[in-house]
């Protein structure tokens, strides 16, 4: 017979979830007032890009590679799919500095900055392999010259840039859904941890007690 | 062509992209223009979010 305090994984997986993220620390209403400043903006500016850019991908899978050849529309969803792209990575590298100047891995947060490291480096593989899917002559340009320092890795036998429909596959599937897990993962600690307290000022502490 | 199509045709000539791309090339440094100007507007973009005031905020002490 079963009691009520048997041990029970569906038991301790929801209080696990509950006591990491009670949901007042997981949708909080208020922040420390110094997170009022517009450097903080910019984690939720890269996730809103990269929403644009799944929603534009998503469009271009319905339609196919070679759709924005030869309709104006797919044209247009191209662009915004590449410039949203653009967006994300340059919000993407503010955020970093601005990270980086906090020592936002203060505090027990180094995974949230290891999460953020490897977020930035999946989706320069996800860029990539997106400019391997253009089906123009630029990526088979771009294919044919990165054939050659892939190989000298060895790692051409398992990853062949020139195999068109493996490079899309990684950029359709494997990376954007890499991409997706560890930014949930990502944000997901920041709640957990709540923002970083900013440096001490050197003489704060005198300049208070006086 | 609709005017709105012939208008981004004429802004698309003015920087001309069907080119091989320029090139800073300073010692050892070699660059090309267009990624320099989006590293010049990164930096003068984390320099704004950390200069420009965030909108409703007060500063300690005023009231
Ligand atoms: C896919 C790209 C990324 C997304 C969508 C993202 C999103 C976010 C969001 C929404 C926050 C909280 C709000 C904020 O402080 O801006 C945050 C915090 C943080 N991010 Fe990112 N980020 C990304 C990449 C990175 C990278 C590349 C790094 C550094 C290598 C990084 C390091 C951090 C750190 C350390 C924090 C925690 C700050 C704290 O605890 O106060 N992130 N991120």
């Amino acid at each position: 017979m079963t009691t009520a305090t048997d041990k029970n994984w569906t038991r301790s997986l929801r209080k696990a979830g509950e006591s990491a993220f009670p949901p007042e620390r997981l949708l909080p209403d208020t922040q420390p007032s110094y997170v009022a400043s517009w450097i903080y903006v910019f984690g939720a500016l890269t996730m809103a890009a990269l929403g644009v850019v799944t929603a534009t991908g998503l469009v271009l899978a319905v339609m196919g590679p070679t759709w924005w050849h030869h309709s104006s529309t797919g044209h247009f969803i191209n662009s915004m799919h590449l410039w949203s792209v653009e967006l994300f990575f340059f919000a993407m590298v503010v955020h970093l500095w601005g990270k980086f100047f906090m020592a936002a891995w203060r505090g027990n947060r180094a995974l949230t900055w290891i999460t953020g490291v490897v977020s930035f480096v999946v989706s320069i593989g996800t860029a990539f392999t997106g400019y391997l899917s253009q089906t123009n002559f630029d990526s088979q340009w771009i294919a044919t010259q990165a054939k050659d320092g892939i190989n000298s890795t060895g790692g051409g036998a398992v990853f062949n840039v020139l195999n068109f429909g493996q490079m899309l596959m990684w950029h359709i599937t494997l990376l954007p859904i890499g991409v997706g897990a560890i930014v949930v993962f990502h944000v997901l600690l920041v709640r957990r941890r709540g923002v970083v307290p900013p440096f001490e000022l050197s003489g704060a502490k005198e300049e208070v007690a006086q | 062509m609709s005017a709105g199509v012939l208008e981004a045709v004429r802004w698309g000539a003015v920087i001309p992209l069907d080119h091989p791309n320029h090139f800073l090339t300073w010692g050892w440094l070699s660059i090309s223009y267009s990624n320099l100007i989006v590293i010049g507007l990164m930096v003068v973009t984390f320099l704004g979010a950390i200069l420009i005031p965030f909108p409703g905020h007060k500063k300690s002490g005023e009231k």
